[in-house]
């Protein structure tokens, strides 16, 4: 009795041994080979998804391309004392994946300006109590905390006032390139951000 | 002269927009009030500044009738045109009780 259960287990390791063999045998050059070629196909595709997020159509209005990620979002304020107005914009720059902030008066823009770096300006002309946006920047360029942080925000004049209206002052501080004349559908308005961003290089 | 009937079928409205409505015509409403108030006090500046932000934003929001209106009563402020600018707040008044009537309807007709 006791030499046949030996001479079975025998069997049995053996058995398991030439089976573990044979395993081995396939499943170290699967390993070995499989595992880098399949790291070099997700590698492929990665670089792939990475340089089709560079691409911004800007024909296209329909779908939004999500911002490549060499970029952080870019930072908007809106400077607008009509909240319905500012509400609206807000919502057109964070749909688009902007991070958005609101200042209703002069005194929040600076804190604001002061606290974080500002990619972008969106610019109500004329502000509260007839405050002209002019007097805006001015204030805002003698606050040292903006001027030493280096940059330089795009500012857009948003306003029910023609371009012709606007006397933008020369400032080292703030880049004026565009003037939206009130009023705008929201949809053209999203439009001409998302095309503000595109030209802008994000 | 004006749509007094603006578009309101809702669902073509910005989407975005959409939850932020309510708030926005409640606003409108009370703007009304504010309108006639500086009428009455004979503060047409306020008027005037008033009637310059609506001019700004109804578009915004899908009311380029609210715009309109806006610019209408901002030019009658601007002339002191007591007239003219109670006659233009009775319409507003008209327009934005319809919006608040018919989002009313699209909202109850769309939670069914």
């Amino acid at each position: 009795m006791f030499p046949l259960i030996f001479i079975s287990l025998a069997l049995l390791c053996g058995v398991g041994l030439y089976y573990m063999f044979l395993a081995s045998a396939i499943l170290l050059p699967v390993l070995l080979v499989g595992v880098p070629v399949a790291w070099g196909f997700y590698t492929i595709i990665r670089m792939a998804h990475t340089l089709d997020d560079r691409i911004v159509d800007l024909g296209d209005n329909e779908d939004w391309i999500p911002f490549n990620s060499y970029h952080a979002p870019p930072s908007i304020l809106i400077i607008e004392d009509d909240l319905d107005a500012a509400t609206a914009a807000q919502v057109a720059f964070a749909d688009l994946g902007c991070s958005t902030k609101v200042a209703i008066s002069l005194e929040q823009a600076k804190a604001m300006l002061s606290e974080n770096s500002t990619d972008f300006i969106i610019l109500d002309w004329l502000l509260q109590n007839n405050t002209e946006a002019g007097q805006v920047l001015d204030e805002l360029s003698q606050n040292s905390l903006i001027k030493n942080k280096g940059h330089r925000p795009k500012v857009v004049t948003y306003s029910s006032l023609k371009s012709e209206e606007i006397d933008f002052p020369h400032s080292e501080d703030f880049e004026h390139i565009e003037h939206w004349q009130k009023p705008i559908r929201y949809a053209d308005f999203r439009g001409r951000s998302m095309q503000l961003l595109a030209t802008s290089g994000y | 002269m004006y749509d007094n009937n603006p578009r309101t079928d809702f669902e073509n409205f910005p989407a975005e927009l959409l939850p932020l409505m309510a708030g926005f015509l409640s606003r409108r409403k009370g703007d009304i009030q504010e309108l006639r108030l500086c009428l009455r006090e004979s503060r047409f500046n306020d008027c005037k500044n008033l009637a310059h932000r609506l001019k700004g934003g109804g578009t915004s929001y899908g009311f380029p009738v609210m715009s309109e209106l806006g610019e209408q009563m901002e030019k009658a402020a601007k002339a002191e045109n007591r007239y003219e600018l109670a006659e233009l707040i009775q319409i507003f008044e008209h327009v934005v009780m319809k919006a608040i009537h018919d989002f009313k309807l699209w909202e109850n007709k769309s939670t069914g």
